[in-house]
């Protein structure tokens, strides 16, 4: 097959043009964000129920460390008749985003610095860029890879390894993710992938506090008390490491 | 919380500016309570290197603020210094009204702290600082029982404050209302079940009440805090204390009595052993050779 040669033009006023508005788009985003944002208030309820899980997942995990009376204690005031776990939640997941104002405009928010970018931006380059073959990539790949390569460039002579345009700019939209951590640092507003993501799952709503609870209260319920102080004089006497005369009184009496 | 024995000028420790700002940072994330210190590094922080320090001198001003508020009269105009930047830059802060509040409490001005912080409260439910300072008040203001209450009623929302349950603790060691500190040194023991520290405190406590099984109990703890702590010498001396009068209560099982005899023998070398790899000097080791020979019953 010919060598196919670009248009140095290409390179200075489609290539690198893409790249810039790609990220220079997202740093507008990631600031737009921050202005935009609603600091969320987190109600006293909530607090208190991580905190009374986080202590029922402690003594789970180390109640063996306490004395047994005082194990068996605190597992009735978690899980007993009138336990703290077993007191019905009400779930405030309940609320209907549409009736809840702030949640609307928040969803309004998100549209706004999201979708609306996403497609304006897209559409634009499309226009003023398509039917460029502006790179390609250093590897041989397989026809498939024409449709997501070649967006905007229909040519089936083509080799796959030539990017149009169009495919140039949404491999910058989801590729950018490490450069705008260069540039804003860890968990920056600027990365759409991570936004679409976060989209797919309602937003906004609190974590399911009755199944936490519930998964809690079953799993105390089948935790059992050892406590890991038993033996700890025989331990410390019988324990056969230095040469002190305790343990060697100790060995005569056995 | 931790300080150097000695007093050392930290001017004359770190001269260039990154070991000050490293420094400043370590004490500000250990929260180290070394007032004198902070304040003559961080004024000089402040007053050469401000444009060094960034965004950072914000934090620099909370923690020299906090830290002059220690050595007050003398450093009154350096916390009102602090306070007014911070207040400029942060209008509304709720942690720059935390620092206006503990000036009011410096200046003894209660009712006006009290005030500070309910406002906070009602601003922001979920800070937990504020509700902490006004039971530093009540304690301050020696109206214990009312502190108690209002620890315990923060207690109920923010279940596990370590800290909170460690001053819950304190305070009922005060009033002597063992069983309850008892209570707040488990919750202490299972967020931090390798803290040799607790293990003693809780033994120290059983040890106070006293009666057979808490005898026993107090020896286990002992134990426990010796084990992950060899160095903690006031455990030793407690299972030295706790075993010896335990081997002379009559109704153990002879078992039972030459272990806990052989516990405290194993103690009281342990003691001394430790005494002499400090290197004291030979008065102390025969002094601590004597007050052993006295606990241990003949």
């Amino acid at each position: 097959m010919a060598e196919l040669l670009l248009d140095p033009n290409i390179r200075l006023y489609v290539f690198i043009p893409i790249v810039l508005i790609c990220l220079f788009v997202g740093l507008i985003r990631h600031y737009v964000t921050i202005l935009l944002e609603s600091d969320k208030k987190t109600e006293l309820s909530q607090v208190a129920d991580t905190h009374l899980l986080r202590r029922a997942r402690l003594l789970r995990e180390n109640g063996n460390h306490i004395p047994r009376d005082a194990f068996m204690m605190r597992r009735h005031y978690f899980n007993g008749p009138n336990g703290v776990l077993k007191v019905e939640k009400q779930s405030p997941a309940a609320a209907n985003p549409m009736t809840d104002p702030s949640m609307m405009a928040d969803m309004m928010k998100g549209n706004l610095t999201n979708m609306i970018p996403m497609v304006v931006i897209g559409g634009w380059i499309n226009w003023t860029f398509s039917g460029f073959v502006t790179t390609k990539v250093p590897f041989a790949l397989t026809l498939r890879f024409k449709d997501m390569l070649q967006r905007g460039v229909q040519l089936t002579t083509l080799d796959a390894s030539w990017v149009s345009s169009a495919s140039w700019y949404f491999i910058n939209v989801f590729g950018l993710r490490s450069i705008y951590s260069l540039f804003l640092g860890p968990d920056n507003e600027a990365d759409q992938s991570m936004m679409m993501a976060t989209q797919m799952t309602a937003p906004g709503a609190p974590p399911d506090m009755k199944k936490a609870y519930k998964e809690e209260w079953e799993a105390l319920e089948v935790r059992n008390h050892r406590w890991s102080l038993e033996n700890i004089t025989d331990h410390i006497l019988y324990k056969n490491n230095s040469v002190d005369s305790s343990y060697q009184i100790a060995q005569k009496a056995l | 919380m931790l300080r150097d024995p000695e007093t050392v000028h930290p001017l004359d420790e770190c001269k260039t500016w990154p070991e000050i700002r490293d420094k400043l940072r370590l004490w500000r994330k250990e929260n180290v309570r070394c007032s004198d210190q902070i304040v003559e590094l961080g004024e000089y922080a402040l007053k050469h290197y401000q444009t060094n320090l960034g965004r950072e001198k914000w934090a620099v001003f909370e923690q020299v603020c906090v830290a002059a508020l220690d050595l007050c009269p003398a450093k009154m105009k350096l916390v009102n210094t602090c306070i007014k930047e911070l207040a400029e830059q942060f209008p509304s802060s709720l942690r720059v009204s935390m620092l206006e509040g503990l000036k009011y409490e410096y200046l003894k001005k209660w009712d006006d702290a009290l005030e500070m912080y309910e406002d906070m409260i009602e601003y922001e439910p979920t800070f937990p600082a504020p509700y902490k300072r006004k039971v530093a008040i009540l304690k301050a203001q020696n109206k214990i029982s009312d502190a108690v209450n209002d620890l315990n009623r923060y207690l109920n929302t923010f279940s596990c404050d370590h800290e909170s349950w460690l001053e819950l603790s304190d305070i009922y060691i005060s009033n002597q209302n063992y069983k309850q500190a008892l209570f707040c040194v488990e919750e202490l023991l299972l967020q931090y079940p390798h803290n040799h520290l607790y293990h003693q405190r809780y033994a120290d406590i059983l040890f106070t009440i006293g009666g057979k099984d808490n005898l026993e109990l107090s020896c286990k703890y002992y134990c426990k805090a010796a084990e992950l702590n060899p160095g903690n010498v006031r455990a030793l001396f407690g299972i030295q204390l706790a075993s010896s009068t335990l081997s002379s209560i009559g109704k153990l099982s002879s078992k039972a009595k030459s272990d806990n005899q052989s516990l405290a023998a194993w103690a009281s070398d342990m003691i001394e052993d430790f005494y002499k790899s400090q290197k004291t000097s030979k008065n102390l080791i025969i002094e601590v050779a004597g007050v052993l020979d006295k606990l241990s019953l003949k």
